[in-house]
């Protein structure tokens, strides 16, 4: 990974305490403790960070054991084993990530907006709403006008492996 | 495959791969995939093999094989899988299990059921 | 080998080991105990004890300073603390207030 940023933390180097800045932060090597960014963190592939973090936008490439909360975006790329919790308004989890923790990008947007994935950059949840109910609507009427495809539902208790 | 006009109020479960493009609410149990296509509306405890979703997914999900969230779809839930995609532009929610190890991880909040020594 | 890198934004309260150098134009405080050579440039504030190979002070150092090789404190430097190193060069212009004891192996 090209270093990019003005600080970087060489392959070698541990950083334990609290870090606070306002650039960006490549880590190549370690970080313990904490870390209160406005920038963005960079944890490099055989980089590791055993820290709450709290910053604008977080890459991780590495391993994160510890809470991070990102103002903009956390992205974790394929080779990234992450440990906690991440809370930020657009999350992002590539193939091969390997992740254990809460995810949270606030409460869904409601069902009836389109789903707008670029916009919803509030961190705090939005009030009211609860998401686990689609709401009401009127009872469909076409359900018997489909012969061709056999119901699958059926009481509980029975087994019918239908095709869908 | 449930038609984007149907809605279901039970159990589904089966062997076979299911599309849902119309609503469920209840739980899935099939041993193969899930499609929540875009326009579904699923309110269910889902357990099936992977779990791709395009439309809107809230309840817990456990799927071995994986869980992709595509963007524009919703999740809410708590999932246990192996893999997990989340897009650029998908909706995320919950918890999130994943079986692995990182070496002398000492787990501040999240679970951690395999702590190595 | 690449440099760690404190960036003049940065703070850190805290410990900085590791075998790479260190170029330090932000704050560290606490310890900095590093295989290599230390630079603190004109910009920086470091109140720490200090091991390093050499380390040449162009800002500000408040703590003590163990060296195997060399210390050097420039002309912008300004320097409060013992100075353990088998060599010093004070440039005209520093300011340093503290012991020197240049009785170490070369």
């Amino acid at each position: 990974m090209a270093s990019k940023a003005a600080t970087t933390i060489a392959a070698g180097t541990v950083v334990a305490g609290r870090i606070e800045g306002a650039e960006d932060i490549d880590l190549l090597g370690r970080i313990e403790g904490s870390v209160h960014l406005k920038g963005a963190l960079r944890i490099d592939e055989k980089a590791r960070a055993d820290a709450d973090l709290e910053v604008t936008r977080l890459e991780i490439r590495g391993i994160l054991v510890g809470n991070a909360t990102a103002t903009d975006t956390i992205e974790l790329l394929g080779t990234a084993r992450v440990i906690g919790d991440l809370v930020a308004p657009r999350i992002i989890v590539r193939e091969g990530a390997r992740f254990r923790g809460l995810l949270d990008m606030g409460d869904a947007p409601d069902e009836d907006d389109a789903p707008r994935p670029a916009q919803a950059r509030r961190p705090a949840p939005t009030p009211a709403r609860t998401p686990t109910r689609p709401a009401a609507t009127p009872p469909r009427t076409a359900p018997a006008a489909r012969p061709a495809r056999p119901a699958t539902a059926r009481p509980e208790g029975e087994d019918a492996g239908e095709e869908p | 495959m449930i038609g984007p006009g149907i809605t279901i109020r039970g159990t589904i479960a089966g062997d076979e791969d299911l599309q849902v493009e119309g609503r469920i609410e209840g739980a899935v149990q099939i041993t193969r995939d899930l499609l929540v296509a875009e326009g579904a509306r699923v309110a269910a405890t889902v357990e099936a093999a992977a779990v791709t979703v395009r439309g809107r997914l809230l309840g817990d999900v456990a799927a071995g094989d994986g869980v992709v969230v595509e963007s524009g779809a919703v999740l809410v839930g708590n999932v246990t899988t192996s893999r997990l995609v989340v897009a650029d532009g998908a909706h995320f929610k919950g918890r999130v299990q994943m079986d692995f190890e990182v070496p002398g991880a000492d787990a501040p909040r999240a679970s951690s059921t395999n702590r190595r020594r | 080998m690449a440099s760690t890198v404190i960036g003049s934004s940065i703070t850190v309260d805290g410990e900085i080991t590791g075998a790479e150098s260190l170029v330090v134009q932000g704050a560290v405080k606490g310890r900095i105990a590093i295989a290599e050579n230390l630079f603190v440039e004109n910009s920086a504030t470091v109140e720490a004890d200090i091991e390093a190979a050499s380390v040449e002070v162009g800002g500000e150092v408040t703590g003590n300073v163990t060296a195997t090789t060399r210390v050097e404190i420039k002309a912008e430097g300004r320097m409060v603390g013992d100075v353990r190193s088998p060599r010093i060069h004070i440039a005209d212009g520093a300011l340093f207030k503290g012991s020197i004891d240049m009785d170490v192996e070369r």
